[in-house]
Parts: C-alpha cells; structure tokens; sequence
C-alpha cells in the first residue's frame, strides 16, 4: 500500500490438508462423507516453521510502503472474499502484522 | 413344613440370578443396555443433562458456548454438511448402493457416518428417529428457525463424555456403567439417578479426545466418513515432534479455558497456535546495465505450536 492508500500489490497463500474425493481422482472435495485421506496437506505442521518470501515491486515513483500480512482462519469460506467476510463470524484472525518500507 | 422348606430353598436358588446382575461386572445393566428411543424427544430424554446444571453450573456455562453444545449445527458448517451428506445419500446417483431413495428410507446406520462423533447417542434410537432427525436437519438447513432449535437439543453433553464415551478399554476397565457418572477420582456423587462417581483412567488423556476428534477415514462403516484429524495429526506429527502436551491441557486447562474447549474463535487460542515474524527489506534489483527494479522482499516465518496441524478438528 502506499502512503495515499492505494493498494499496489495483493496475494494470498492457503494451507489446509486436501482429500480427494472418495481418495480417486485427485479432485479436492470438502463433506465427511466424500473427504477419504489426505492427497495434498499444506497445513501448518506442529512444531515446524514455514518460511514465506514475497516480493513486492515498488511502483513507479513510490518509495515508501506499508505492508500488511495477516493469517487469517476461514472455517468456510474461499479466500477472494476476505473483504466481504464478517470478523469473528466468517474470518479469524491469528495474527497481524503491519511494516513500513523506504527506498533509500 | 415341607412347602415352606419347598419355598425357602426356591428363593436360594433364585437370589444368586436375581442379584447378580447388580454384584457381577459385565452383565446386565453394567454392559450399558439401553433400550432405545423412537423419537428424538425420546433420545434428547435419554440424555437429560438438566440435574447436572445445579451443581457444575460453571462447567455448564462454560460448554454451553462451546460446539460441543450444538455439534449438528457448529459454525452453521457443520449444519449445512449434514444436510448435503443426507440429499446425497438419497439422491440415487451419488451413493447408489446407500439403500435409501427418500429421508424415509434413512436408517441410524446411514447417519452413523456423521453421528459417531456429532452424535454418539444416535446408535440408541432406532430408524424413525434417523427419518424424524434427518427431516430436522434438512429443515433447519432451509431457514426452519424451529428445526433448528431443535437439532440444537442434541448435543454432546455431560452424559456422553462423563459416562457414554468415558471407557475406552473396556476389556480392563469394565463396561460403562449407566448409574454412574465419570470423572478423575471415585466416590459418592449427589445425584438421584447418577449416584456413583467412577474413575475414567484416560478422561484427562488425549486418547480420550481423539475417539472422535479422528484419525482419519472411519473404515468401520461401509462408506467411510472422514472430518476431524487432529488426533491423528497429534499421534503422527506432534508427538514425534517432541510435543508433551494434551489436548485438555491446551483446550481446557490453559488460561482457564474449562469446558469452553475452544479453538480458532478464541483469540488465546490463535495467540498461542501460532508464533510469527515479519521483516521486510527494501532493495534495488539490477535488472541490467543502468535500470532497477526497486523491491520490497518480505520475509514471513510462521511456527505451528499447536498439538496438531492448523488448521484441523
């Protein structure tokens, strides 16, 4: 974001297990009765530590920007609604984080 | 003289099989018969937690805010789950082999795939109150505001942990006894119906949450179910870890937490889930002779402290 606000650069990561649907196919499904093992798990894992790099081009003319990273639990919904979602009922937030960055 | 001698040696070889049921272990009422409910006001009877609001008043605040309070309906997800898994057993198409066409075709054993954990109790009502709970439920799903309520009468409540579900190896620890209620310690307990107090040796263990807070597919059933993993995540991963904690010691004991039992809708919780850093370091890239690119590389590291992957249940 830069100093007047605007919005320069947006991205977002998901981690959660995936089960394929009755484990064939491949196909990512949600329900109990359809979900059988995990094909693909990006959750956080205990004790382990993951480490994210995002690089952020600095438009034209800009040299300061804030940064905001925020982990935030969605019990049901995708994540291009965020903005949408209602605090503490639709999103969760774990953590919040806010830096400023200046060009020399 | 005889006809009373006769009578008198009648009622000794009754008693034994009239009092044993109450003196040995394993039979009768200790093997936890129950006969089973045609209603769900039957079931949610069966199940009556009331008398254990006078005394454990705080527990019972404490749970009535968790989803342990209204399992079939949670974070409105799990209401909506329910109601999808049962359009697709009687859809035709999706489950042709389910036996069932119609919610009147539903059985327990249909239910059982979500019930084993969301509802435990249901394996003591018989195939009406399946039809009657699965009606509920799509009910609710749809808007029924009274539905609702009552899908939210059955719950996982004192009666389940601290009786139903408070034996895990019943070939060392005996049966479940119906007269009793479960705890850490043994003794009298100051109740008309639940006048016993017996130990569970693992109600402070976390194998005693991972009976439903899963391990992964369900194979016992026909079409196995899977929805909660933790147990299975805090098995595989966190113990081999080094993580020396229980779940009732980060869901309950911790800051108080009690019978609350929370997750991610409390901010102690997320706190503690999750150590975090975020550093950011402004750069030039050259690109080539004379031209930069100007970037921002941010750097975010995230520890999963919790006993089990993030996110699971």
């Amino acid at each position: 974001m830069t100093p007047d606000g605007k919005k320069v650069f947006e991205d977002y990561k998901v981690y959660m297990p995936m089960a394929a649907g009755w484990d064939r196919d491949n196909r990512m499904m949600f329900g109990a009765d359809r979900k059988t093992g995990y094909m693909v798990d990006t959750s956080l894992q205990p004790g382990k530590t993951v480490k994210e790099v995002v690089e952020i081009p600095f438009p034209e003319g800009v040299k300061k920007m804030k940064v905001n990273v925020r982990l935030w639990y969605l019990p049901t919904s995708p994540a291009e609604n965020l903005d949408q979602l209602e605090e503490d009922e639709e999103k969760f937030l774990f953590f919040a984080e806010e830096k400023e960055v200046s060009l020399p | 003289m005889v006809k009373r001698s006769l009578w008198l040696l009648s009622l000794f070889l009754l008693l034994p099989f009239v009092l044993l049921p109450f003196v040995l272990p394993g039979i009768g009422y200790s093997q936890g018969e129950i006969k089973k409910a045609k209603t769900v006001d039957e079931l949610i009877k069966m199940f009556d937690y009331s008398s254990c609001i006078q005394c454990h008043q705080k527990e019972y605040e404490e749970w009535s805010k968790s989803f342990h309070a209204f399992p079939l309906v949670g974070s409105m997800r799990t209401l909506a789950s329910w109601a999808s898994t049962i359009r697709l057993i009687i859809d035709g198409k999706t489950y042709p082999y389910a036996n069932a066409r119609r919610v009147e075709d539903l059985k327990v054993e249909h239910l059982m795939i979500c019930a084993k954990c969301h509802l435990p109790q249901l394996k003591y009502a018989e195939d009406s109150v399946a039809v009657e709970l699965a009606k509920l439920v799509l009910s609710a799903a749809e808007g029924d505001e009274k539905a609702l309520e009552k899908v939210k009468q059955l719950n996982i409540n004192c009666l389940i942990c601290h009786q139903e579900v408070a034996i895990v190896h019943k070939w060392r620890d005996g049966f479940v006894d119906r007269s009793a209620v479960y705890g850490k310690t043994e003794g009298f307990h100051p109740d008309p119906k639940y006048g016993k107090l017996k130990k569970s040796p693992i109600i402070d263990r976390a194998v005693f949450c991972g009976q439903c807070h899963g391990l992964g597919p369900n194979f016992e059933f026909p079409h196995p179910s899977q929805c909660a993993t933790a147990y299975g995540s805090y098995l595989h991963a966190y113990i081999p870890s080094g993580g020396t904690k229980t779940c009732q010691d980060c869901h309950m004991r911790e800051d108080n937490l009690g019978h609350f039992m929370p997750a991610y809708r409390d901010k102690r919780m997320a706190k503690k889930a999750v150590d975090y850093s975020v550093e950011v370091i402004p750069y030039s890239y050259l690109h080539k002779p004379g031209v930069y690119h100007n970037k921002a590389r941010v750097v975010v590291k995230m520890t999963n402290k919790a006993g089990h992957r993030i996110p699971d249940g």
